[in-house]
């Protein structure tokens, strides 16, 4: 399976790619991971590649090739196309972030961008983390909530349990217990 | 053994652990970085780590440690190889007693680097053994064998991974090694330890003959690959692009095939033996065409009668990274795809100061004081190198660490009407900064200092660096003060205050530029990475939308949406410098 988790620097990105591979690693599976790290993390955009049992291969997945997008940002979720196929399923996390520019006054809404991929006709589902950030008062709890919405609906095979061990295993301790409630909320909604 | 999950950088450090160093030292420089980091997180007793100024000194103080006997690593990035250069042709020279590995990780891309130069063309310069690993895992195998050749031939061995591989992760087997610290003695020897022209002549001897000794060795190395196919077609290729010719040959046996893990010494009997089997060759390399030249040379040398396209015929392109499609169009096996196309004006998104960055309020401030002044803003390498973007615009020049400070004295030397400006961050300021401030008074220039101090290396993931009070190892250190050293060097005038308070600060540089001679302001105020976010900032109705905050500043925590000017809060670090510049004072701080 190929993956992509694609978001805006400093959303946090990296840690989502982590608790994908360590479920894989607990589930014995071979994985391959890319990380963009430097100057991108701030504020530009960043990627994710995860490659799950695919044998001898680059870590960087070809074009059109993505099984799955994970996105953190619906402008960032566009920019995969080219590592999409017909199939590509995505997992969207409703937010737009609008990239600076000095003729800022034109509007940029998140259902304008959600609309342009969703007619081209792909399985896209698309969440709010918005209310388990506040009432868990942590925006980074995202993450997490993402992974566990793309276990709730399927899009990856793995277990609530085994999310709840990864967390455990990469996730700093005293983070644990307010991650694993996030996953609790996403799968019991 | 065991089954492991990591980053390449880790893989390096990991294998550096096992293979017994008492010794780590480097500097920060993606895509380099976490070597350091994993060393210092995962370090047995005895086993000592450093974060050193630069990387010149990261390598003498491996260097000395190296003398005595101990096993040694030293890390940065490929521009700080040039740092480091000065120690490094030397040193190939005079050699070392304990096994040193030297990771120098390059940049094809560039990704966030300077330059795209080639260590493996360095690493030749110097003539000493490049190991240049394809994956994490055999990034782990080279970093032990790198100290087992080293102690071997008694010189330091370069390992050159890309970015692909520093910052790929893979599942791997991890054996154990576990090789235990030798620390060490320093044994005097001055024919050995003094570099000496006569000594130095018969060591060039040694290292001429070392070439073909190794090229012969390597020939036979499990690093490199000769696989014949029986065809006419041959593929040569290394690194991360080895990645590629693998994932899209897909087991085919298409193609003879050649992959270089040792560039120098090249393992030549290898390569003539791939070159002697096939009518024409295609050469997928990154960077310099290394591997090109080599088998150009060895073709020319036996007289083998073979095509080799790459870069120097123009066959690839000559510079940027290598794609996994484009490798795979090109060897036409594997169904390739260009995927879907992007077709709506997709906005770029480069990166950009954080919200709340105490460097844009530095940045703005300066801007603010210098308007309609023939200001020239000589910026250096760090976060602050994105205080160049609209709308700031405030970095007129950047050339390598240190270079803010030398240019504005050597531009003002000819543009005496100039007003020049030098913007160095704290851990730049120790790195490469100081000799070049010292020149300044000495030499009696006109330049205005800002250093941007928040208390941190926050380009490369926060490091700590000499103006911290604890080290890479997490010790209290003696942390020094950027302002005495200023003074103590002979600036005539040091302010030190917060870029957030906007009007003090413009006035103070409107005054200090003012005057004649060296003169530093140092705006302090930490990285958003180090302090706890603030109560979040908010526009409230009596906005005008005259977007002043928006075009002002460029923070990304403000946008227009939904016909309203808006904080987003989850960004927003409650730094409070748009409420300054609105003029109806429309944005207010959140109650917490
Ligand atoms: S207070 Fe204003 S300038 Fe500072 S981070 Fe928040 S929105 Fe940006
Ligand atoms: S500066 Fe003030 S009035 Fe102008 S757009 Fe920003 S918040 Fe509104």
């Amino acid at each position: 399976m190929n993956i992509l988790c694609v978001g805006v620097g400093g959303q946090g990105t990296v840690l989502a790619s982590k608790l994908i591979a360590q479920m894989a690693m607990l589930n014995g599976d071979d994985i391959d991971t890319a990380e963009t790290i430097g100057m991108a993390q701030k504020g530009g955009s960043v990627v994710s590649h995860i490659r799950i049992n695919k044998g001898v291969c680059s870590p960087l997945m070809p074009k059109g090739k993505a099984d799955l997008v994970i996105a953190f940002e619906v402008i960032e979720a566009i920019r995969t196309l080219p590592y999409c196929n017909e199939n590509t399923k995505f997992l969207i996390n409703e937010k737009i972030i609008k990239p600076f520019s000095l003729d800022n006054t034109k509007d940029m809404l998140f259902k304008d961008y959600f609309n342009y991929l969703d007619n081209k006709g792909f399985k896209i589902i698309s969440v709010n983390t918005d209310k388990i950030a506040k009432e868990l008062n942590n925006s980074k709890i995202r993450n997490v909530a993402l992974v566990a919405y793309a276990i709730k609906y399927k899009l990856i095979n793995y277990s609530v349990d085994s999310l709840k061990n990864a967390v455990k295993n990469i996730v700093k301790p005293k983070f644990v217990d307010l991650n694993i409630k996030a996953i609790d909320m996403v799968i019991n909604n | 053994m065991e089954k492991r999950f990591l980053l390449g950088n880790e893989a390096i450090a990991l294998a550096a652990i096992h293979s017994g160093i008492a010794l780590a030292s480097g500097y920060p420089g993606t895509p380099s970085t976490e070597i350091m980091e994993a060393i210092a997180n995962n370090k047995p007793n005895g086993l000592y780590v450093e974060w050193s100024t630069n990387e010149k000194a990261a390598l003498e103080i491996a260097a000395g440690a190296s003398y005595c006997g101990a096993r040694t690593i030293v890390t940065m990035k490929q521009v700080g190889l040039n740092v480091a250069s000065d120690p490094l042709m030397s040193l190939a020279y005079v050699g070392v007693e304990g096994g040193m590995c030297i990771v120098v990780a390059d940049d094809p891309g560039p990704i966030s680097s300077q330059t795209e130069q080639d260590t493996r063309t360095f690493g030749a310069y110097s003539k000493l053994p490049v190991l240049d690993p394809s994956s994490p895992e055999e990034a782990y195998h080279m970093t032990i064998f790198a100290f087992e050749l080293s102690e071997k031939i008694k010189r330091p061995v370069i390992l050159r991974p890309t970015t692909r591989v520093c910052h790929a992760y893979k599942s791997f087997d991890v054996f154990d090694y576990n090789n235990t610290i030798k620390k060490g003695t320093f044994v005097k020897d001055t024919a050995r330890w003094v570099i000496f022209p006569k000594a130095s002549y018969l060591n060039h001897i040694a290292l001429e003959e070392l070439r073909f000794s190794l090229s012969d060795e390597f020939s036979k190395s499990s690093f490199n690959k000769h696989i014949n196919n029986n065809q006419k077609i041959g593929i040569a290729t290394n690194g991360i692009s080895y990645a590629y010719v693998n994932e899209a040959l897909n087991g085919s046996n298409a193609y003879n095939l050649l992959k270089i893990g040792t560039p120098y010494p090249f393992p030549e009997k290898l390569a003539i033996e791939f070159l002697s089997n096939v009518s024409e060759v295609f050469i997928f390399e990154e960077l310099d065409p290394y591997i090109e030249r080599e088998l150009l040379i060895i073709a020319g040398k036996y007289n083998l009668n073979v095509k080799i396209h790459g870069k120097l015929d123009k066959t690839n392109s000559l510079a940027g990274e290598n794609t996994p499609e484009n490798i795979a169009k090109f060897l036409n096996i594997a169904e390739t795809s260009n995927g879907l196309s992007i077709d709506i004006p997709l906005p770029v998104r480069p990166p950009s100061l954080c919200s709340g960055c105490p460097h844009r309020a530095s940045f703005y401030a300066v801007k603010q004081a210098m308007k309609g002044k023939n200001a020239i803003f000589n910026g250096d390498i760090g976060c602050y190198t994105l205080g160049n973007a609209m709308p700031l615009n405030m970095v007129d020049t950047c050339l390598c660490m240190g270079a803010d400070i030398t240019l504005a004295q050597g531009i003002n030397k000819v543009d005496e009407s100039a007003i020049c400006f030098s913007f160095i961050g704290d851990s730049t300021f120790f790195a490469s900064g100081l000799t070049g401030i010292v020149n300044a008074v000495y030499n009696k220039a006109n330049i205005t200092i800002i250093v941007l101090d928040n208390s941190t290396t926050a380009m490369t993931g926060n490091q700590p660096h000499p103006g911290i009070p604890f080290t890479l190892s997490g010790d209290v250190a003696k942390a020094i003060s950027i302002p005495k050293v200023l003074e103590a060097v002979g600036l005539d005038e040091v302010i030190t205050l917060s870029p957030f308070e906007q009007d003090k600060a413009i006035e103070a540089v409107k005054e200090i530029s003012a005057k004649q001679g060296v003169k530093a302001i140092i705006f302090k105020a930490p990285c958003v990475f180090l302090s706890k976010a603030k109560a979040p900032y908010y526009i409230n109705e009596k906005c005008i939308k005259c977007n002043k905050c928006i075009r002002e500043i460029g923070c990304p925590a403000i946008a227009f949406k939904n016909d309203k000017v808006v904080i987003d809060e989850d960004m927003c670090n409650g730094c409070g410098l748009c409420k300054g510049l609105c003029p109806v004072k429309a944005i207010n701080q959140r109650e917490v």
